[in-house]
C-alpha cells in the first residue's frame, strides 16, 4: 500500500502543520563510487540502450555522470543466442534488434559486462505489459475538487485493464510533448492493477495509478499538448526497485521510513570490483499516444 | 504449572509468628473537600515508628499489637492529622484530610512524605500530579500530560509532533500506556501534539521506568498508569477552559452524598472552525479536529464493596470532501469492583474492554477506496493484596486477556464495482499470574521481590506462514501455509518475569536502591517510520514474530539536602533486549498478508545515566534533569550487522523547570530542553539511472549521521481571577518555542523540485517560530 501511503502523507502534512522546510549544507565524508548499470531494454525496433556511468559525490550538482567504457556488453538468451552491444559514446552501449522476434516474452536473458578481470552480471525475464484502452481527459476550471485554487486545464485519465491472472507488474511512464516525466512523484509502478497484497487482479488500474501520478495539479494539461502513456511488463524485482527509489527520492517529512539503498540485480565477479549499481530488465512495452483538442 | 508456583510461593512467604494479639487498622484515606480518595498517602503509628501507605485506590492497612496509639496521617499539600485510637479489635478509621494553604497545596511535583523518596523501593518511577503539571507552560496553553513525562529524566521523543514517548532507550511500544488499567494503543490527538488524557478529568499519573513491580506486564520498557478522579462525592462542581486550539468542560458531583460520585469531561478542538474562512471554497468542506469524552463513576454498596465504572472515547478526524476521510480513535471502558475480604484482604477486580480503530476512504463513493482496521481486547484482571503486619504486604493476581486484531480491510471501487481486499482477523490470548511482595527487613532495608509468569497463545482461526530462509534483508519467500481452526494454538510463549528492588537508607537523608526486572512483550507495533503513523498496525507475536524480552538493572542514589528541600537522584541502567523487530529495506507493512516475511528480528541495548535535582519548597520550585544515554541495536542485514544506534537514540538530554510564585495572584513558570539531534541514515553518493538521480549510501550503513541538536524554551505566566463565591479562574498566558528555533526533525534528501537535476539536503521543522497562546481556565 505504498503510494496511498505516502499520498495520504503528503496531504496530511500540508494540511496540518506550517511545517517549515529550508535548503541546508551538509558535509558529507567522501565515499568509494559504484558503477551503474542503465539497462532497460524492450521490445520495440529502436536502438536499445545500456549506459555505464560512475556515481557523484551527493552533492555534486555538475550534472555530468562520467561515463565507464569497459571490454564488452553482451546480452544473450536461453538459447545461446548473442546480442553484443557496441560503445557508441564513452559509456554508452547500443543495440540494433534485427527484427521484431529479437527479444521474446517470456525468454531469460543475461547481461554480462567484462572489464578487465571484473564482469559484472545481471539475469531478467521478459514479462508481459497490457493494452491500454484509451486515455481520457476532463476540464477542470481550478475552482473545486482536484486543483483547486489553481489553474484551469486538463486531468488525463488512463484506461486499462491488467492482464488475468494474478501477479502482473508494470511500470508507467508518461511524457509530455515527448519530454518525460521524471520527478519523483510521476514513478508509477502497479502489481497487477493495484500494489502487491491488494488482491486486484484483471480489475481497470486503481485511482492512484491511473490518475495521480500522470497529473501535475499545480500545472495541468493545456489543449494541443500530447500525452504519451507506455506501459512496461516488469519483473517483481524491478517494480520493488522502483518502488523503493520512488521511496528514497521522496523520502522526507513527519512519517518518512530510514533511508535505504535501493537493491540492484548486478552481482559482480570478485569482491575488490567496483560496487555495481542500476538494473538491467527486459520488458514488453504498450504505448498510446493522444492529444487534448476541445 | 504457574498457578501452583503461585501458591506454593505464597505459602512459602515468612509468615510472622503471632505471638502477640495483634489487630489491624484499616480504611480510605480522603480529601475532605471533594471527597478524592488519597493515592500513597501516608499513615505513621508514632509510638512504634512504623508506617504503611495508601493504595490507589485510598486503602490503608497497617496491623500492630493491641494497644493505644498516636496515628500520624499524612500527605504532601495536606494538613496532618493526628488520631489517638485504641486498638482493641480489628479498627475500621476512614480519614479525611484537608488541603492546606494553597501555595504549599501546588508545590511541584508532590512526593507522599517528605523522605519517601529515599526510603521507598521504587526507582525509576516519577509521580506527578495534575497540580503540578497544569503548572508548566504549555505549546498553545494546553496542559498536556505526554508532553510534561518527556521533562523527565530517562523520557525522550524523536521530535515535536510524534506520537508517544521512549523510555530509557526503548521504542514507543514498549510503553504500556493504561488509563484506569484500560490500555490506551495511540495516546496521541493531532499525532503528537497532544495526548488522550484530559487533564481534567486525571487525579494522577505514575512513570515506571525500572524496577517494575510483578503486578505489572506485558510492555518491555515503562508503565505509564494514569488514573482518573472519582468525580467530587460532596458537592457539583465543575471546571473548564477556553483556548486557541480546543475548549474543555468537566463536571462532577455527587450520585448519592458520600457514597457515589461520578465525573464527565469533554474537548473538542476547533481549528477547522476557525480556518474555514480562510479556505478556498473547495476546502471549506475539510474537517480537520479531535474529540475526546471521559467519564466516571463509582459508589460504595456497603462499607467493604465499592464499584467503579469509567469509560473514554476520543476520535481524531481530517477530511475533504470527496478528496480523503481519515479518521482514528481509541475507546475504553473499565469496571472494577473493591472488596475488603477482611481488613487485611483487599482486592480489586478489574474488567476491560479497549479498542483501537481507523478508518481511511479515498475518493468518492463509487469511486475509491476505504480502509479499515482495528484491534480489540477484553481483559479480567483480578488483584488481591494481603496486609500482613507492617513489614510485609503480598500483592498477588493475575490477568487474562484476549485479542483480536483486524489488520485491514480495503474497499477498491471504481464505477459502483467493488473489489475488496480483507486480511483475516488474527486472534491470540494473553494470561499472567504474578506474585509482589514488599518487606520491610529493617529500619533501614526495604525490599520488594516478585514473579510473573506470562503466557501467549496465538490462536486459529487463521493460517501460519511458513517462510523460507534466504539472505538477510531480502523479502523471505512464502514455503507454505497452514491453517488453522477457531481456538486451535498457533504457537506459545511463556516466560518467567523476576522483579527485585532493594533500597537500603545509609541515614536520615540519603539511600542507595538496585533494581533488577525481566519484561516480556507479546503486542508489537508494527512502525518504521521516523515518526508513528496513526495508520500503524498492531500484531501479536505469531510462528515469526518471537515475543520480546528485555532485562534491565538499576543502581541509584537518592539523596535530600536542606531539610528536604531538595531532592536529588542519581541513576544508572542497563538494558539488554532480546527479538527486537526491525523491517527489511522496502518492507511492505501496510495491507500486506506476508508481512512476517518483511520482518528481520535484532537484539539491543541501551545504558545511560540519569541525573535529578528537584527543589520541592519556597518561591521557587522546580527541577533539572540530565539524562546521558545510548540506544543501540543489531540486526543481521542491517548496518552490515553491525550495532547502530536507534531512530531514538539521544547522547544528552537536559531538562530545566523552573516555577515561580511571583504572587498570591501571579506565578510565572518556564522550561528549557536541549537534546542530541537524533541518528538519521545520510546519503553518500548518486548515481543516473533513467532519468533518476537516486541516492546510494556507499558503506551500506544505517544512523551515520546526525541531525542537529534540539533545543526550546518555553515560558507561561498564569493570572488569578478575581476570586468570587462560586467561580474561581485564571488566564494563562504562553510562549512555546520563545527565540524561535527551527528544531529539525529530520534532515532529508531530493531532487530540487525547480530543478529535478539538482539534489539537495532539506531541513525540515515542525515549528518554525514561536507560538503564543492564551486560555482561560474556570471552576465552579
Amino acid at each position: 500500500m505504498k503510494p496511498i501511503q505516502s499520498i495520504l502523507l503528503v496531504i496530511l502534512t500540508t494540511f496540518l502543520f506550517v511545517a517549515c522546510e529550508d535548503v541546508v549544507e551538509v558535509e558529507i565524508d567522501e565515499a568509494e563510487p559504484q558503477i551503474t548499470f542503465d539497462a532497460i531494454l524492450t521490445n520495440e525496433l529502436d536502438t536499445q540502450t545500456i549506459k555505464i556511468t560512475r556515481s557523484n559525490p551527493y552533492f555534486d550538482n555538475s550534472g555530468n555522470y562520467v561515463g565507464v567504457s569497459v571490454d564488452s556488453v553482451i546480452v544473450s538468451d536461453q538459447d545461446g543466442n548473442r546480442f553484443p552491444f557496441i560503445e557508441s559514446q564513452i559509456g554508452e552501449y547500443i543495440f540494433t534488434p534485427s527484427g521484431a522476434d529479437t527479444f521474446k516474452l517470456g525468454n531469460n536473458y543475461t547481461l554480462r559486462i567484462y572489464k578487465g578481470s571484473d564482469l559484472y552480471s545481471a539475469e531478467s525475464q521478459m514479462k508481459r505489459s497490457t493494452p491500454i484502452d484509451s486515455i481520457t481527459y476532463e476540464f477542470f476550471d481550478g475552482q473545486g475538487g482536484f486543483g483547486g485554487g489553481g489553474t484551469p486545464g486538463y486531468f488525463v485519465l488512463l484506461n486499462a485493464l491488467d492482464q488475468p491472472g494474478a501477479g502482473d507488474s508494470y511500470w508507467i511512464r508518461t511524457y509530455v510533448n515527448g519530454k518525460f516525466l521524471n520527478s519523483p512523484s510521476s514513478i508509477n509502478v502497479a502489481f497487477d492493477a493495484a500494489n502487491p497484497g491488494a488482491s486486484s487482479d484483471g480489475i481497470p488500474f486503481i485511482f492512484p495509478i491511473a490518475f495521480l501520478p500522470l497529473n501535475d495539479f499545480a500545472a495541468p494539461y493545456q489543449l494541443g499538448d500530447k500525452i504519451k502513456v507506455e506501459i512496461l511488463g516488469i519483473s517483481r524485482g524491478y517494480y520493488d526497485f522502483l518502488a523503493l527509489a520512488q521511496e528514497q527520492l521522496q523520502n522526507g517529512g513527519l512519517f518518512a521510513p530510514p533511508p535505504v539503498n535501493v537493491r540492484s540485480n548486478f552481482t559482480k565477479n570478485r569482491p575488490e570490483a567496483m560496487n555495481p549499481t542500476g538494473y538491467f530488465n527486459v520488458c514488453e512495452l504498450k504505448s498510446l499516444e493522444i492529444e487534448i483538442v476541445e | 504449572m504457574p498457578k501452583n508456583l503461585v501458591t506454593s510461593l505464597l505459602f512459602l512467604l515468612p509468615f510472622i509468628a503471632f505471638s502477640q494479639e495483634k489487630f489491624t487498622l484499616s480504611g480510605y484515606l480522603k480529601d475532605s473537600l471533594n471527597g478524592e480518595t488519597l493515592i500513597a498517602a501516608n499513615v505513621f503509628v508514632e509510638e512504634i515508628a512504623q508506617g504503611a501507605v495508601s493504595n490507589v485506590y485510598g486503602y490503608y492497612a497497617i496491623t500492630v499489637p493491641k494497644g493505644e496509639y498516636i496515628i500520624r496521617y499524612s500527605y504532601v499539600g495536606y494538613t496532618d492529622k493526628r488520631v489517638k485510637v485504641n486498638i482493641k479489635e480489628n479498627t475500621t478509621l476512614n480519614i479525611e484530610l484537608s488541603p492546606s494553604s494553597k501555595i504549599l497545596q501546588e508545590a511541584v511535583v508532590r512526593s507522599t512524605k517528605e523522605t519517601e523518596n529515599i526510603e521507598s523501593t521504587e526507582m525509576g518511577t516519577v509521580k506527578l500530579n495534575i497540580n503540578t503539571i497544569q503548572k508548566l507552560p504549555a505549546l498553545l496553553g494546553e496542559v498536556d500530560l505526554v508532553r510534561t513525562i518527556q521533562l523527565l529524566p530517562g523520557v525522550s521523543t524523536v521530535g515535536e509532533g510524534a506520537t508517544g514517548f521512549n523510555v530509557r532507550g526503548g521504542s514507543i511500544d514498549q510503553n504500556l500506556v493504561i488509563l484506569d488499567e484500560a490500555p490506551v494503543f495511540n495516546s496521541a490527538h493531532l499525532f503528537g501534539f497532544f495526548s488522550v488524557f484530559n487533564p481534567d478529568a486525571v487525579k494522577d499519573v505514575k512513570l515506571i521506568k525500572g524496577g517494575i513491580p510483578a503486578s505489572y506486564g506485558g510492555r518491555l520498557s515503562s508503565i505509564l498508569d494514569v488514573r482518573m478522579k472519582e468525580g467530587n462525592s460532596k458537592e457539583f462542581h465543575g471546571t473548564g477552559g477556553v483556548g486557541v486550539i480546543f475548549s474543555r468542560l468537566a463536571l462532577e458531583g455527587p450520585i448519592v452524598k458520600n457514597r457515589g460520585s461520578f465525573i464527565v469531561a469533554g474537548r473538542r478542538s476547533y481549528i477547522d472552525v476557525l480556518a474555514k474562512p480562510f479556505l478556498a471554497d473547495n476546502l471549506s468542506e475539510s474537517k480537520f479536529y479531535f474529540y475526546d469524552f471521559t467519564a466516571k463513576a463509582n459508589y460504595s454498596i456497603n462499607k467493604n464493596n465499592q464499584i467503579f465504572a469509567s469509560t473514554y472515547i476520543g476520535r481524531d478526524a481530517f477530511s475533504a470532501s470527496g478528496i480523503f476521510g481519515f479518521d482514528w480513535g481509541n475507546q475504553t471502558a473499565t469496571v472494577r469492583w473493591n472488596k475488603l475480604y477482611s481488613s487485611r484482604l483487599f482486592s480489586n477486580v478489574t474488567g476491560y474492554y479497549s479498542k483501537y480503530d481507523y478508518q481511511l476512504r479515498f475518493g468518492e463513493e463509487d469511486n475509491g477506496f476505504n480502509w479499515t482496521s482495528n484491534i480489540i481486547n477484553y481483559s479480567l484482571k483480578p488483584e488481591f493484596t494481603y496486609f500482613i503486619n507492617p513489614e510485609l504486604a503480598v500483592n498477588f493476581g493475575g490477568q487474562s486477556t484476549y485479542y483480536t486484531f483486524k489488520p485491514g480491510t480495503a474497499i477498491t471501487s471504481f464505477d459502483g464495482q467493488e473489489s475488496s481486499r480483507t486480511l483475516p482477523n488474527k486472534y491470540s490470548w494473553e494470561n499472567a499470574v504474578y506474585v509482589d511482595v514488599e518487606q520491610k527487613v529493617n529500619e533501614k532495608l526495604n525490599l520488594r521481590y516478585g514473579l510473573r509468569y506470562s503466557h501467549f497463545n496465538y490462536l486459529g482461526s487463521g493460517d501460519a506462514f511458513i517462510f523460507k530462509d534466504t539472505t538477510a534483508n531480502i523479502r523471505r519467500p512464502l514455503e507454505r501455509t497452514d491453517s488453522y481452526n477457531s481456538f486451535e494454538s498457533i504457537q506459545n510463549y511463556g516466560n518467567f518475569e523476576p522483579r527485585f528492588s532493594a533500597s537500603y537508607v545509609l541515614n536520615k537523608v540519603s539511600s542507595v536502591k538496585v533494581s533488577y526486572n525481566r519484561m516480556a512483550q507479546y503486542l508489537h507495533l508494527i512502525s518504521n517510520t521516523a515518526a508513528s503513523v496513526p495508520l500503524d498496525v498492531w500484531t501479536p507475536s505469531t510462528n515469526n514474530i518471537p515475543d520480546q524480552i528485555a532485562d534491565q538493572i538499576a543502581l541509584g542514589y537518592f539523596r535530600n539536602f536542606k531539610e528536604n528541600a531538595f531532592e536529588t537522584s542519581v541513576e544508572v541502567y542497563y538494558k539488554d533486549f532480546k527479538n527486537q523487530v526491525e523491517y527489511i529495506d522496502g518492507a511492505d507493512l501496510l495491507l500486506n498478508e506476508l508481512l512476517e516475511g518483511d520482518l528481520l528480528s535484532g537484539i539491543g541495548r541501551a545504558y545511560g545515566a540519569e541525573f535529578y535535582i528537584k527543589k520541592n519548597k519556597g518561591k521557587l520550585t522546580g527541577w533539572i534533569s540530565y539524562t546521558l544515554a545510548r540506544s543501540e541495536r543489531k540486526v543481521e542485514g542491517i548496518n552490515q550487522g553491525e550495532w547502530f544506534a536507534t531512530r531514538f537514540d539521544r547522547a544528552h538530554n537536559l531538562n530545566i523547570v523552573a516555577i515561580y510564585e511571583i504572587s498570591k495572584r501571579i506565578s510565572a513558570s518556564g522550561s528549557f530542553v536541549y537534546y542530541t539531534g537524533t541518528p538519521s541514515t545520510f546519503p553518500t553518493n548518486k548515481y543516473a539511472f533513467q532519468g533518476y538521480q537516486i541516492p546510494h549510501n556507499a558503506n551500506d550503513s544505517r544512523n551515520n549521521f546526525r541531525i542537529p541538536d534540539f533545543h526550546r524554551l518555553d515560558l507561561s505566566v498564569t493570572i488569578e481571577g478575581k476570586k468570587r463565591k462560586r467561580w474561581e479562574s485564571n488566564w494563562v498566558i504562553s510562549v512555546y518555542n520563545v527565540y524561535a528555533r527551527k528544531n529539525p526533525f529530520s534532515i532529508y534528501f531530493q531532487p530540487d523540485p525547480q530543478n529535478l537535476d539538482r539534489t539537495q539536503a532539506i531541513r525540515f521543522a515542525i515549528l518554525g517560530t514561536a507560538v503564543p497562546a492564551v486560555t482561560y481556565n474556570f471552576k465552579f
